[in-house]
């Protein structure tokens, strides 16, 4: 490079130096320049026309969605302070921990309400919600139907007022006459069908109205107390709080109009505690009834024999994968996915979740169909009516004309045998109450004592 | 509109402001405390007082039992002592509530045992009841042979409110929360019985003295009551224990390392069992 070309080079230099300082000089005017652009010339130079006031995130100007930012800066700076006041607020109330003299017991017992009971003996028997009544829902694993809505054979929605009258969904669960229970089959072979008998099916994942009857071990009450007395006095908010056993019966009503021939009935709930109300058509003649669940409870048409499997006594895993294989007594009634399941088209987009649950479901049911198939002679999925949930199930088709609808008041249930069959949620309270004085001697005052001090 | 956004956007450097001088005075207050000069505390705490309010409190509080100080502990009953005289002896799938629902009984005298030096009040904390039987294995070591009626195994903890003076966290700059973990007793057994518990008690407390020595504050915040293997020549058949403690101190951070306090107690630990062997020598 001789000396020309860098004196050139330092001269080019020195221009666009020039030209840069004069771009950002314009550049700054034009952002702060309120008046309009012919005002602004420099050295007789027209400048380009300003932007639009309101151009927004385009480098120019406090436009709507920068102010917007600094706005939400600072509403969080105003949030995260008022979270460290907050903060510091509850700590002062966590830190009041009341003393042991001072936790609700005290407080109950100088309000002078000598009825109230103590927190240790007060109970809360969990009562599921219903739905809005006569729907049913599109779920995972099938239709769920709310009160009213039945569940039918071929999938129809039909409501229970199509197929019976003196239904009243405004009284809850009327309470039973009386509990008579019966030893559930302690094999898993069930009585043979006859030449001639018509089998029926209902499989549902769970029943969904709840009744006043509830049937519980002593050991899941225990579990339940001990839960219970550990938030009562440590975490009364806790909904553990008044925990009782999980017992209660949920009910379907079982409408059978099936008159080809004598119906053997196989009613199968995966879930919960079933009591199955029976109602007969005219001219149904009923062959037999075999439950399958866990709690099995049943109010029959006098004179039809029936018999009923526990689960839990012949299946304990349910773990992935541990239903998939083809063996006796795999007596747990999986349903057979159906492309409406929200489940199976969820499966088919790929989410792995559902492809696994939908996997189980399909050998877990291929598994049961070959017991059902071994013990009854018969497909599963002949004659079948099925849901995830409902109270209400249709078996055959909707009648001519409505059937009368048969209430549980005053009707004998047969259950199967629990330590604990009662009726009534009182009841179910009264138990636990009982067992806490028991256990406790006589005396819940002495499970937490007073603080001690040190004696002045 | 423009002025609106000065001052929005002046807020926070006003607030920077605030807040160096607030930072600014706190030094100069410490530095003064330091020197010894006698003045007002801060009214407003140090930043990391904050942060750690609820650990901080659940520690240091003087005026309430919190869960945050407790001695724990593993109490082996036969079931048929927790029944009153002529009491049936229940169902063994009621065994665990009768266990929980009786279990004061035997948590209670630690508390009342604690009351002196170490708490000036106390109370039951969180405890879990469970009774195991003969061919139950769901133990792998038995400590004893359970009896026919069952054995109640109670793990529970008594939380306290100290007796013993804690320092002042208040006045520590750069505050952070540092523990430190020790066998009491250099690992050795005492009697299970309430001589030997007073003897770990006076240990935990005399360790948690070197520390507030060396740092102006310290808290107990465990000491843990283990069952030790059973003995040979265990005289009255009391069996023995084993004793864990473990303590918070407030350091300075940029005074001190994250195992700073551990190291101190160690040396604490050291010296004291050194006074203890050469009790002529009267170095500190």
């Amino acid at each position: 490079m001789d000396e020309q070309q860098k004196q050139d080079f330092a001269a080019r230099l020195q221009r666009i130096q020039a030209q840069k300082a004069e771009d950002a000089a314009e550049a700054m005017e034009a952002e702060f320049a309120l008046p309009p652009p012919s005002e602004n010339s420099t050295d007789g130079v027209q400048l380009p026309p300003l932007p639009p006031v309101n151009a927004g995130g385009d480098g120019s100007g406090f436009g709507p969605v920068r102010i917007g930012m600094i706005l939400i800066v600072l509403l969080a700076l105003v949030g995260y302070g008022a979270f460290y006041l907050l903060e510091m607020a509850d700590d002062k109330s966590l830190l009041a921990r009341p003393e042991a003299s001072t936790l609700p017991i005290g407080e109950i017992a100088q309000a002078g309400d000598i009825q109230a009971p103590h927190p240790l003996l007060t109970f809360v028997v969990a009562r599921d919600e219903l739905g809005a009544p006569g729907r049913r829902i599109a779920t995972d694993r099938g239709w769920e139907h709310t009160l009213g809505s039945v569940a039918t054979p071929d999938g129809a929605q039909v409501q229970v007022t199509d197929i019976a009258t003196g239904f009243d969904p405004s009284v809850p669960d009327e309470k039973p006459g009386k509990l008579a229970s019966f030893a559930p089959n302690d094999t898993c072979t069930l009585r043979r069908p006859t030449d001639g008998d018509v089998v029926r099916n209902v499989r549902f994942g769970h029943a969904t109205r709840p009744t006043q009857v509830h049937a519980f071990s002593d050991a899941g009450m225990v579990a339940a107390l001990i839960t219970h007395t550990n938030a009562a006095l440590f975490n009364p908010k806790s909904y553990e709080f008044g925990l009782t056993a999980r017992g209660r019966l949920n009910r379907v009503d079982v409408f059978v109009t099936d008159t080809s021939g004598p119906v053997y009935l196989v009613l199968q709930s995966m879930g919960g505690n079933t009591l199955w109300n029976v109602h007969r058509g005219p001219g149904v003649r009923i062959a037999h009834v075999a439950m399958i669940g866990n709690t099995s409870g049943i109010v029959v048409p006098q004179g039809v024999s029936f018999e009923a499997l526990r689960i839990t006594d012949f299946v304990t895993n349910f773990e992935f994968g541990s239903n998939d294989e083809i063996r006796p007594c795999m007596i747990a009634p999986y349903r057979l996915p159906k492309p409406f399941w929200e489940g199976q088209q969820k499966a088919q987009k790929g989410n792995t979740l559902f492809e696994n649950q939908m996997y189980t479901f399909n050998a877990g049911h291929r598994a049961f169909a070959a017991w059902y198939q071994d013990a009854l002679g018969v497909d599963p999925e002949t004659g079948l009516t099925e849901a995830e949930g409902a109270g209400h199930a249709l078996v055959g088709p909707v009648p001519a004309g409505p059937l009368g609808y048969r209430s549980l008041a005053g009707q004998t249930v047969y259950i199967t045998e629990a330590d604990h069959l009662l009726i009534g949620d009182d009841a179910v309270a009264t138990v636990h109450r009982d067992l806490m004085l028991a256990a406790s001697g006589g005396d819940v005052e002495a499970v937490l004592p007073p603080v001690r001090r040190v004696q002045p | 509109m423009r002025v609106i956004i000065f001052i929005l956007m002046a807020l926070p450097l006003a607030w920077f402001y605030v807040a160096m001088y607030w930072g600014f005075t706190i030094t100069k207050d410490i530095a003064a405390f330091e020197r010894g000069e006698s003045m007002t505390l801060p009214v407003l705490p140090p930043i990391k007082w904050l942060n750690d309010r609820g650990a901080l409190q659940t520690a240091f509080s003087t005026e309430e039992i919190t869960t945050g100080r407790s001695v724990s502990t593993e109490i082996t009953v036969p079931f048929a002592e927790l029944l009153q005289d002529g009491e049936a002896l229940p169902p063994v799938e009621l065994k665990p509530l009768y266990a929980t629902l009786r279990a004061s009984a035997y948590l209670m005298p630690l508390c009342d045992e604690m009351l002196g030096t170490l708490a000036l009040a106390c109370e039951i904390g969180a405890f879990k009841a469970s009774v195991r039987h003969p061919g139950d294995h769901r133990s792998l070591i038995s400590r004893a042979e359970y009896p026919e009626d069952g054995l109640v195994i109670l793990k529970g903890a008594i939380h306290y409110l100290p007796a013993y003076a804690l320092g002042n966290p208040a006045i520590v700059p750069n505050a952070d929360m540092n523990g430190a973990r020790m066998r009491l007793l250099q690992g050795a057994q005492v009697p299970d019985t309430a001589a030997g518990r007073q003897e770990i008690f006076a240990e935990a407390l005399a360790l948690c003295d070197g520390l507030r020595d060396r740092f102006g504050n310290c808290v107990i915040r465990q000491i843990s009551l283990d069952p030790g293997p059973p003995q040979r020549d265990d005289p009255d058949g009391s069996g023995t224990l084993r004793a864990t403690a473990s303590f918070n101190v407030l350091v300075d951070k940029t005074k001190y390392r994250r195992d700073g306090v551990q190291a101190a107690l160690d040396e604490v630990a050291t010296s004291r069992l050194a006074a203890i062997e050469n009790p002529d020598d009267t170095r500190p």
